[in-house]
């Protein structure tokens, strides 16, 4: 019984009376993980913004376990969710070690805790704590930044987890290597995941369900093989047409 | 050289002392007082970008005012010493503290600040959190050049006798004794230094151990207190009689040295500068100014001058002077001066004085209506590449005779003439003339003995008494020495004028100066 955990329902954002987000609607199912595929401009990371309430929506509601998310104190909300962005932006002045605490400590776990669960998480992701723990970020390469910001989300164990081009500031080489780890990590298989990209094959890869947008709104949403096989519109035809040959032998690859 | 500085640092060793305390006071509480209100106000304004256009704006624009304007325009609020110094000098360290504190914070990684939000941190937690340890650097720098201007700045205000090393600068200057300025350069260069390196170390300990940020203020706050206890001190009980003198008069021997030993007056002293003295004698900042006895102001303001019953004050005969080679070079100029020569009155010069500074006529007319009334041409003008270059020192009277001498120049020969106002001092004048960047300037018989011949005491009283006997030393010893021509006198003698409050004098029935000294005696005052 597929469970639904985020309900998105006719949402509109507005900057400036520019209608950016126009009248979306979709559900996100528990522990599955939902690509928002489209090219710049799109309007992916915006709706992304909206369920964590960094962005509040002009008209329509989110709701998360079927309590609207515009009742809730917005602070608390996001303590709950983790949140990958692209640049990362870990803090500079903190150690590897006081980054990934950062919210276990806002939550108030207690030291032994807080400490426990840390070198649990870098141990997960093949940073030893023994040299990692006391380096400063720029001490670190691009790819072990990424994997110190991937299990800074995860340090408070959050059900859900909004990306934002995650892998986006990797080189192509450390960037394979991440999306191979990130499918495989044991720490993120029962988390439901909203992830932005713009890369299709990313989105092939790494997706449950994924979503077209195209100009603030959904051309289709669906499993790859159904964007792949049975689209929709022009547009989404057209969309996978530059890459149907490769994606076709993915989505037979994967067919299970 | 160097072993007269040190024989003058160890002989003034108190002073010296005194000073440097007085003006790390200065600095410290008015950083302090900065730090409290600059900081918050820049992160304040990091949220709110139409405030931050105008505040920016506005301590921007503060900075531009010059320094003396600015203490000038405090002064009828909050009076002369420490208080408006304190006044102006946290205004002057507003715009480095919160421009930098503003553009810090504004500075420091969007991403950060993105990743911190979508943690659920609260805005102040990102503030206290990520923002301002991130700003730091920043921060600190403009702390630092905020202390460094300080330094600098305080020397000024020793002109509202606030005290601190800028006393020792600007007698020095008004003595030309090297080592005095130099005692009073060195030490505050010294101080800038030390404060930036101090804070330059507290920078370095914030980025180790943030918790230790705390006591900093709390060091400052010291300094601060212990600034107000020295100042309470100093400070005079209510009821005294205050002096306010300029730099030059407190040194020279002919000035309020000479002053005291002749009329055995003792009076507590507080350094100003000449064009704030008035107002603070207004204002009743002070009780008793030296001014000059041409004075304009004198009138409008209500001051009476004491009697000087001992006739102590030399005269002091203006005269124009010229430089030696200039008059070898224009011969006639000698004739233009003569039609000059005794046609100004104590009373007329006073009259012309008061036109300008009361009436606030303009000088250039004061000067030829004065010209035309002696039947004299003024309509001439000539415009060019100067071949006379007329000097003056820093106050009207001085302003007004340049501009004669220019005007009568200018209309009985073909020279072209520029004025060059405002030189601070005697010996900045004198010391421009004999190197030719000035041909001539007007000059008083009594000051030329003793701010620039002087010559031993007994030479001195000799002459002192006779006004044709001074001016013929005065002549031939400038002649003699710095090949400097003294042309005849214009008639008035402007002597030094000891002034109070025309009502102040009156209900303490002081009409002379002896009667001031037997004042302060018998009342202790």
């Amino acid at each position: 019984m597929v469970e639904r955990l985020i309900e998105v329902q006719n949402i509109t954002k507005s900057f400036n009376g520019h209608k950016v987000i126009n009248n979306i609607s979709f559900t996100v199912n528990k522990g599955e993980t939902l690509i928002l595929l489209g090219k710049s401009g799109c309007g992916k990371t915006t709706l992304l913004k909206m369920i964590n309430r960094l962005l509040e929506s002009t008209s329509g509601t989110i709701t998360i376990n079927n309590q609207n998310i515009s009742l809730e104190n917005p602070e608390q909300l996001r303590k709950n969710i983790g949140y990958v962005i692209q640049n990362i932006g870990l803090f500079p002045h903190y150690t590897v070690e006081q980054n990934i605490e950062i919210v276990p400590l806002l939550l108030k776990w207690e030291n032994e805790k807080r400490k426990k669960r840390v070198h649990e998480l870098m141990d997960l992701v093949g940073l030893s704590p023994k040299d990692f723990l006391n380096r400063y970020p720029h001490e670190l390469s691009g790819g072990q930044k990424q994997r110190v910001g991937l299990i800074r989300a995860l340090a408070s164990n959050p059900p859900i987890i909004l990306l934002d081009e995650p892998f986006g500031a990797l080189d192509p080489i450390t960037r394979k290597e991440i999306q191979n780890e990130f499918k495989h990590l044991e720490a993120l298989i029962n988390k439901t995941m909203i992830l932005v990209t713009h890369d299709v094959f990313e989105a092939f890869y790494l997706g449950d369900r994924i979503c077209l947008m195209n100009e603030g709104g959904v051309e289709q949403i669906g499993t790859p093989q159904e964007l792949v096989f049975s689209p929709k519109s022009a547009f989404v035809k057209d969309f996978f047409k530059p890459h149907k040959e490769q994606l076709d032998l993915l989505t037979t690859y994967f067919k299970e | 050289m160097s072993q007269d500085f040190l024989q003058f640092l160890i002989s003034h060793k108190d002073e010296v002392i005194n000073l440097t305390l007085q003006h790390i006071g200065l600095t410290m509480t008015s950083l302090l007082i900065a730090l409290i209100i600059g900081l918050p106000l820049g992160m304040v304004i990091t949220r709110y970008k139409k405030l931050a256009g105008i505040i920016l704006g506005s301590v921007g624009i503060i900075q531009t005012i010059p320094s003396l304007a600015l203490l000038g325009f405090l002064l009828p609020f909050f009076g002369i010493g420490a208080v408006p110094a304190i006044i102006a000098l946290f205004l002057y360290a507003l715009l480095p503290i919160v421009r930098n504190t503003y553009t810090g914070i504004k500075e420091v990684d969007s991403s950060i600040k993105e990743a911190a939000r979508g943690m659920g941190m609260s805005n102040f937690q990102i503030l206290t959190k990520v923002e301002i340890p991130l700003a730091m650097p920043v921060v600190f720098s403009g702390i630092r050049t905020a202390c460094v201007i300080n330094v600098g700045v305080a020397t000024l205000c020793a002109l509202i006798a606030s005290g601190g090393l800028g006393e020792f600068i600007y007698r020095g200057i008004a003595l030309n004794n090297t080592n005095m300025i130099l005692a009073g350069a060195i030490p505050a260069a010294f101080l800038a230094i030390f404060f930036d390196f101090t804070l330059g170390l507290i920078q370095k300990l914030f980025k180790q151990t943030p918790k230790l940020c705390l006591k900093s203020p709390l060091l400052l706050l010291f300094i601060a207190v212990m600034f107000v206890i020295i100042q309470s001190f100093t400070f005079n009980s209510t009821h005294s009689l205050i002096a306010g003198f300029v730099p030059e008069f407190i040194e020279r021997t002919d000035g309020y040295p000479g002053l005291k030993r002749c009329y055995g007056l003792n009076l507590k002293i507080k350094e100003l500068d000449s064009q704030l003295m008035f107002q603070a004698l207004k204002a009743k900042q002070v009780d008793i100014i030296c001014g000059y006895s041409t004075e304009g102001r004198i009138k409008t303001y209500n001051f009476k001058i004491l009697e000087d019953d001992k006739h102590f004050f030399p005269p002091y005969y203006a005269c124009p002077v010229i430089n030696g080679g200039t008059l070898k070079q224009y011969p006639f100029i000698k004739d233009i001066f003569s039609k000059l020569a005794g046609k100004i009155t104590n009373e007329q010069i006073t009259e012309l004085n008061y036109k300008v500074e009361y009436k606030r006529q303009p000088i250039n007319k004061v000067a030829k209506d004065f010209l035309k009334e002696l039947g004299l041409r003024v309509d001439i003008e000539h415009h060019g590449i100067p071949d006379i270059i007329i000097g003056s020192k820093n106050f009207t009277e001085q302003f007004i005779l340049a501009e004669i001498f220019a005007v009568l120049i200018e209309n009985y020969s073909d020279l072209n003439v520029e004025v060059k106002k405002g030189l601070a001092g005697t010996k900045i004048c004198f010391d421009a003339l004999t190197k030719n960047e000035i041909n001539i300037y007007p000059e008083y018989t009594g000051t030329a003995l003793f701010a620039i011949l002087k010559p031993q005491r007994k030479v001195a009283d000799s002459i002192l008494r006779d006004k044709d006997r001074l001016y013929s030393y005065v002549k031939s010893e400038s002649k003699k020495s710095f090949n400097v021509e003294w042309l005849q006198p214009l008639g008035f003698n402007n002597t030094w004028a000891l002034m109070m409050r025309d009502n102040e004098a009156n209900k303490l029935m002081i009409k002379t100066i002896s009667d001031l000294r037997r004042m302060i005696n018998e009342n202790k005052l």
